[in-house]
This record gives C-alpha cells, structure tokens and sequence, in this order.
C-alpha cells in the first residue's frame, strides 16, 4: 500500500513539469529541495532523537559552497555542485564534534549558535560571500539551464538520496539509531559509542542538507545570507513537525506544504510570517502529530463510521 | 619582527591613548548591562522551565517601541521618560503573564521541538504585530534632559546617560540578587532550577512560580529596551542582534545562573567594544570565538552546572 | 591457578565531600556467582556502577582477566565481554522484543556501522534462541515497553546475553517484583549462567534471594567492604549480624 502510493507519487513527479507553467516548475523543484532538506532534518529528529536548532548551517555551506567553488575558485559547476556535500559534511564534522557531547535543548542551542556564527561570517567575509548582497548569477549553462532538465536532475538527486536515507534507516546503523533516541545508556552497554554514533548521523544529515542547498542555490541563481539567519533553522522543525516526525515521508508531504503555503500566502500578504507563525501556533497546540497524525486519524473516523 | 609590529600598530594603535579606551570601555559595560537585563531573564526562565524563550529578543523590542510611544506624547523630560520605563516594563509583565498561561503552559511536558517551535512562532506573530502598529520605519528618541550632555572625569568626558544605563543596571542587579537569594520566591526559583523533582515533591504550587518567573523576565526585557531606546534606532529589526547577543551571552554564562548572565554581558560587551576597535570587520565573529572557546573548555558555561 | 575473572584493588569514589566507596578490594573467580549486598546506602549501587564505567573512580584499579579496565567506557567494557544490567529495567521500548535483541548483538559485534543491509534480516535466529532460552519465545513481535515488568526484565538478560558476555553484571536484578517472582527470576539467571559457564556479580538487597544462589557474598557497610565468603561464613559473622539486626528486624515484620 505504502510503496504502491509512492510509486504513483513518483509517476506523478514524472509527468508533472509537463503540466506546469515554468513559475510552477521552480516551485516544484523548491518542493525537492526542501522534501530532501526536511528527510535529513529528520534523520536528526525523528530518528536519532537530535533536535538541532542549526540545521540550516548545512544547507547554507551546500548553497555557499557550490556559488564560492564555481563562481570565485573557477571550478566547473559539475565539480562544485559535487563538493558541496561534501565541504557540508566537512563543516558538520566540526560543529557535531562540539555538539553531540551534550543532548536536548543543550544540543539545539549549540547547533543555533554555529549557525549564527556561519551567519555572521557569510555575512561580513564580503570578499568570499558577497556579503549582504550573496552571490548572483548562479543559473547553469547548457542542458540543465533548461527549467524541466533542472527538474529532473533535482528529482533524480533528491529521490535518490531520500531513497539512500530510507535504506539508512532501516539499516544496523539506524536499528542503532532508533535505540539510541529511546535508551542511550542502554545502548553503550550493548557495546556502541553512542557519541561517535551521534556524530555520524550528524554529519550524513549534514552533507544531504548540503546536497538540498546546492539543488536549490542552481535553481534559484542565488544564495543570501538570509538562508543561514537564525529563523531558517525553524524551517526544516517546521517541515518535519508539519509532515509528522514519526513518519518516514511524513517531512515530504511537510516541506510540500510548506512551500505552497509560502507561496500562496506570501503572494497576498506581504504578512507571511505572521500568518506563518499562527499556523506554527496551531500545529503545536492543536497536532502534535503533524499532517499524518491528522490522516490516521481521519482513516480510523472513516473507518469507524464505515463499519457501523 | 617589523611585521608584528605593524599589525600591533594597525590593530591595537589605540591601546596607548586612555581617553579611547575609556570610553570605550564605558559603551562596553553600559551595552553589557542592558544586554544582562535580557540574558537574565532568558536564563532564569531557562534554569525554571527548561524552555528557550527565542521570542525574548521581540519582547525586549516592544520594550523599546512602548517607551518611544510613551516619550510622543509630550516633550521629552524626565516624567515621560520614567513613564515609558514604568509603562514597557509593566506592559511586558501583563504580557509575560498571558504568553506563560495562555500558551507556555500547555507544552512544558511536549517535546524539545514543539516548545522551540512555540517561541519561534511568537517571534513572527510579535514581530509582524509591530510593523502593522508602528510600520517599517525607524524611530528614534531624545536622551531625557537631565540625562543629557556629558561629565568630566579624570580628564575624559563621559556621555552621562551611560553612567545612568551602568548605575541602573547594577541597581536591577541588586535587586534580584536580593530576590533570589533573601526570599521565599527566590529559593523556589533555585530549588526548580537545580532539582525539578524536589520542587514537585515539595507540593509547591508550580503554576504561580512559572508564571511570575516568565513574567519577570519578560518584564526585564521590556526594561532592557525602553532603556535602549535612547541610544538605538528603534525599527523592526531591533530584536535579531539583541537575541543573538543574548543567546552568546547565556551560553557563555551558563543557562539558568543570573551571576553568568551578568558576567557573560560583561564580557560580550567588552569583546564587542574592543573587538570593533581591533577588527572593525570582525567584532561580531569575535563574540562568537569566544563562546566556542568557552563551550570547548566549560561545555556547560562559566557558571552552569552539567546537567 | 587460573587468572581472577574480576579483580578491584582500592576502589574509591567521591561525591562532593562525601566518601561512597573506600578502598574496596575484591576479587571473583571464574564460575562464582557472587552477591554484593549491604544495607540501604552502603555503596552497592555506587559500586556497581563504577566497576561497569558509568561513574569514574577517584582512586583504584579495576582488572578483568588480568586486563586493566579502570577508566575504560562502557562501550568499550562490553565489547569487551562484560554484559550489565539496570536496577530500573532498561530496554529499548519503542521496539520490538526481537530488534531488542537483534540491535544487541549487532551492537556486540560492532556491526552498527553498517549502513545499507536491512537490519532486519541480521541475526534473527540467534535472537531468536536467546529470547527462547529466557522463556520470551511467544513474545517477538512485541513492542518491548508494553511488555509486564517481569517479561522486561527477561528481555533485558537476553540483551545482555547477546554478546557472550564471560562476566555479568546485574543492578538489583529482581527489584520491583512480588517474593515468588523474585526466586523464579533468579533462578532462571543461575540456570543460564551455569549452561553458559557465566561469572556473575550481583547486587540485591532481599537475603531470600541472595542465599538462595550465591556462591559466594561480599558486605558493604558504609562503603567500605566489612565482610566476604560463603554465604555461610557471612552469616555466621558477627559483625554483618550487627548490620542487618535492624533490618532484618523490619524484613521479618514486613513478612508477617
């Protein structure tokens, strides 16, 4: 049941840019992007039981990364969209060495403050960020200038990835994971060092916040310092919580949301955070469960009025 | 040899002239001591209800636009003046109550990331609320006169309304000292920041102290800017550097101790004031240097405990 | 004479001012099932949980088949051969009884790192035996915390006996539980210990219990070692008399 809906998501994706108008296909691949930025928030959250305040710090070195590498240090886009993962992971080996040594609301205000700290730089080191102004003209040449070839490159990475992540997580590595988030103590006296553990899923969720800020860096042309201010790391929370923590996919349908929402909403409004904030207000208060919680229980009342 | 001595020159040139220094060590105790009336609240909620309140920065933002609302109303003087810091810190207060019982109350048993969530989102719903009441332009308010010009000392001359800022600083430092070592509330502020289990086991009536410890924070949030107001452009991006700093400042101190929250304003003023002189480029990088180095040697801060 | 399985010399740990443990020496032999008992607060938990690497010692050695171990991490320790468990029963509550287990061995066997192979498929007969052997063969599918208390407690020796552990340690393990649970549960340990060829270390505060399987016992009193022997020789001891009396005393009104 679960796979067969995928698959038709997939099929869907597939035929989608053919359906759209060009406006709509960037946003659709914005969807990818953050769908890919929200699984590896998750990987953290829902899975390893790490809520990082900073994850925003990954996706902005991955958008940096690739700008810096193609734009100033003259690399080939290829060559930069590639590194930029990986200068991600780099950057998460540091932050997570410093960070997972604490746990909860001590390891989200580490995470926050590295960001701000990669904010402040992205910020004043104007002659390798562009500063204020970020760095422009970041559109591709060639086959993937092309709006629909940008979105199946994007749709490829980030189904690949997020395919990469499920594997994860049903794997050893996230079997230990999974014990970890409930039981850490336990866990060591099953023979694993929980921090060194720790630190890994920080830095793979890391590196695939990257890869989603490159995707979207070469979709938009541009990146700011803004993706790395302190309100972006509630997006990717935002996302997840939305979608439902607890479900594998759940941060897709999230991120989706999210972005429609942001664009309908910031297109009437020039209010969008506030009326972002209320909605933030009500899934808290109101569904802890996020959207998935919501369609379970919609399918039990469905099926309970069904059989009575 | 000669190039060490040049970049001393170029950086630390204003080492060997006192009135610079001076000076600018007056702007960085009287700006630590406005950032302590923030940082104080934020870690004396932290240390009571475990919760980050990320909506300290707009709070304190509020402070600023109430009190410039208050100093319109007339010419500017003294009475106004002491309205606007009377009026923001009380208007916080009653804020600081409805945000704790109407919102915070429901998700302290809810996990990390809903709290965190909850705080954020008042930080855009409050954000916006005051660019649809006082727009996107800046305001800016007068010194009151008898806070005006500035005094002699020792053959400097000292703006006085930052003598007044450290003197009013040191007095709120006094005072909830005071509270929080010589009261009853205060004991209960200690014994729910160390141990949370003693304080329900004690049949303490928990609701009333989490509220009045919101409040009280909030309120100083809201002192804390109306006492800004006088020196900062206040427009709607007042609160971003303001909880940032604030945020340095408790990590560096040590969530929930007030004692780190004053040191830590201390020092982040300090390494701002001197930081801007030395790297003009670099004051804010600076800052956040040293939290890492603090966080690499007392991952807890100065005067946290582990948890 | 073959090599002590466990050796402590000069145990002590400090909290603050307060001495919990004082010089403890102490040394276990292979096979021996041996009780560490005491009266409330004479250090067995401290103990126990500075002889597994959970609290550091401020002084002394710790020897496991001659090899230092003082200091070392409880990952470390385990992989080492030496299993715990938990005064308050620890296992991994959102998952099945069977990923307990299996998440256990892989754990052993340092295969967490492995990233692609479905964790499923990993080691399910041998967890399988496992949970067999402590009496949880119906229960695999479970979600683990929605077991009762005394089925956690199994589950818990079976994730402690997924890594063919050579020495066990166990906090208290029939803590929580009704009289007639308690001897059950603390024969099934003494069963499997004895097919395996197990070195057991226990803490236990209920003498029923402790002189029902010990072969061995060591008292602390006040955290330091007061007495050690067979269960005989320590209750025949004035001096542990003079500690339980009072106890005892209470034990023995509670049961009438």
């Amino acid at each position: 049941m679960k796979s067969a809906l995928a698959g038709l998501a997939l099929l869907a994706a597939l035929g989608l840019p053919f359906a759209l108008s060009e406006f709509w296909i960037f946003i659709a691949i914005e969807v990818l992007a953050f769908a890919l930025y929200a699984v590896s928030f998750n990987l953290l959250l829902g899975f390893g039981g790490m809520l990082s305040f900073g994850h925003a710090a990954f996706f902005g070195v991955g958008a940096y990364a690739v700008a810096i590498l193609w734009k100033k240090a003259g690399l080939t886009m290829v060559l930069a969209f590639a590194a930029a993962p990986l200068v991600a992971a780099l950057v998460a080996i540091v932050i997570g060495y410093l960070s997972v040594k604490r746990i909860g609301i001590y390891f989200a205000m580490l995470t926050f403050a590295f960001q701000m700290l990669l904010y402040t730089i992205a910020l004043k080191a104007g002659w390798l960020t562009g500063g204020d102004d970020g760095i422009t003209g970041l559109k591709p040449a060639g086959l993937l200038g092309d709006p629909v070839a940008y979105y199946f490159f994007a749709l490829l990475l980030s189904a690949a990835a997020i395919y990469l992540i499920h594997r994860l997580v049903r794997s050893p590595f996230g079997y230990a994971l999974q014990a970890l988030k409930g039981n850490p103590a336990r866990l060591q006296y099953v023979g694993v060092d929980v921090r060194r553990h720790r630190l890994a899923t920080f830095v793979v969720a890391g590196a695939f916040a990257g890869l989603a800020g490159a995707l979207f860096a070469l979709s938009s042309g541009n990146v700011f310092p803004n993706w790395l201010n302190w309100t972006a790391s509630a997006t990717p929370i935002v996302m997840a919580v939305l979608g439902g923590i607890h479900s594998f996919l759940g941060p897709v349908v999230g991120a989706a949301v999210y972005v429609l929402l942001e664009v309908v909403i910031s297109g009437k409004t020039e209010y969008w955070p506030l009326v972002m904030g209320c909605v933030i207000l009500l899934l808290v208060l109101a569904l802890p469960d996020g959207l998935s919680g919501l369609g379970q229980l919609l399918r039990r009342q469905f099926r309970g009025t069904g059989n009575g | 040899m000669d190039a060490l001595a040049d970049f001393l020159a170029l950086h630390f040139g204003w080492a060997s002239n006192p009135v610079v220094v001076a000076r600018q060590l007056l702007a960085a105790i009287s700006n630590g001591m406005l950032l302590f009336l923030i940082s104080a609240g934020l870690s004396l909620i932290f240390g009571v209800s475990r919760i980050v309140n990320f909506a300290h920065g707009v709070l304190f933002m509020l402070g600023a636009y109430l009190a410039v609302s208050v100093a319109m109303l007339g010419s500017a003087g003294l009475g106004l003046f002491a309205a606007g810091l009377i009026g923001a810190t009380a208007g916080l207060f009653v804020l600081g109550v409805l945000i704790e019982s109407g919102l915070l109350r429901r998700i302290y048993r809810a996990p990390h990331e809903f709290q965190l969530l909850l705080t954020f989102a008042l930080v855009f719903i409050i954000g916006d609320l005051v660019k649809l009441v006082w727009g996107r332009a800046d305001y800016g308010m007068e010194v009151p006169p008898p806070l005006t010009g500035s005094t002699q000392a020792f053959g400097v001359t000292f703006p006085v309304y930052r003598l007044f800022l450290i003197a009013f600083g040191l007095a709120v430092a006094a005072g909830l000292w005071f509270a929080l070592a010589r009261t009853r509330w205060g004991v209960l502020v200690r014994a729910a920041t160390m141990d949370r289990q003693m304080l329900g086991a004690l049949g303490i009536d928990t609701r009333r102290l989490f509220t009045t410890v919101f409040a009280l924070g909030a309120a100083l949030a809201g002192l804390g800017g109306a006492l800004a107001a006088p020196i900062v452009a206040i427009g709607p991006g007042l609160h971003v550097q303001v909880i940032i700093d604030a945020f340095v400042v408790v990590v560096i101190g040590g969530m929930g101790s007030v004692m780190g929250a004053l040191v830590g304003s201390l020092l982040v003023g300090l390494v701002n004031a001197f930081g801007l002189l030395a790297f003009p480029g670099l004051a804010v990088v600076l800052t956040f240097a040293l939290m890492a180095i603090v966080l690499v040697i007392r991952p807890w801060g100065l005067f946290g405990a582990p948890e | 004479m073959a090599e002590p399985v466990l050796q402590v010399r000069g145990l002590s740990k400090q909290f603050g001012g307060l001495l919990a443990l004082c010089d403890v020496n102490l040394q276990v032999e292979r096979g021996e099932f041996r009780a560490i008992i005491g009266p409330n607060g004479a250090g067995k938990s401290t103990f126990f949980n500075t002889l597994s690497g959970w609290l550091k010692a401020n002084a002394g050695r710790v020897l496991f088949e001659g090899r230092d171990i003082t200091g070392h991490p409880p990952h470390r320790l385990t992989r080492g051969g030496i299993a715990r468990t938990f005064q308050i029963t620890s296992v991994f509550a959102g998952m099945s009884v069977l990923e307990n287990v299996q998440v256990a061995i892989l754990g052993y066997r340092g295969q967490t790192w492995r990233p692609w192979t479905p964790a499923r498929t990993q080691h399910g007969e041998l967890a399988r035996e496992l949970l067999e052997r402590v009496g949880l063969a119906g229960e695999v599918g479970r979600q683990a915390g929605t077991l009762s208390h005394g089925d956690q407690k199994r589950l818990e020796l079976a994730i402690a006996l997924a890594g063919n552990p050579r020495l066990l340690l166990l906090d208290e393990p029939t803590a929580g539980m009704t009289a007639r649970e308690r001897l059950e549960s603390i024969h099934l340990v003494h069963r499997i210990a004895g097919e395996l060829g197990l070195t057991v270390v226990f803490t236990e505060h209920d003498m029923a219990v402790v002189f029902a399987v010990a072969s061995h016992i060591s008292v602390l009193h006040q955290g330091r070692l007061l007495a050690e022997g067979t269960p005989e020789a320590v209750r025949a001891n004035p001096e542990v008399q003079q500690v339980y009396l009072g106890e005892a005393v209470i034990e023995s009104e509670q049961r009438t």
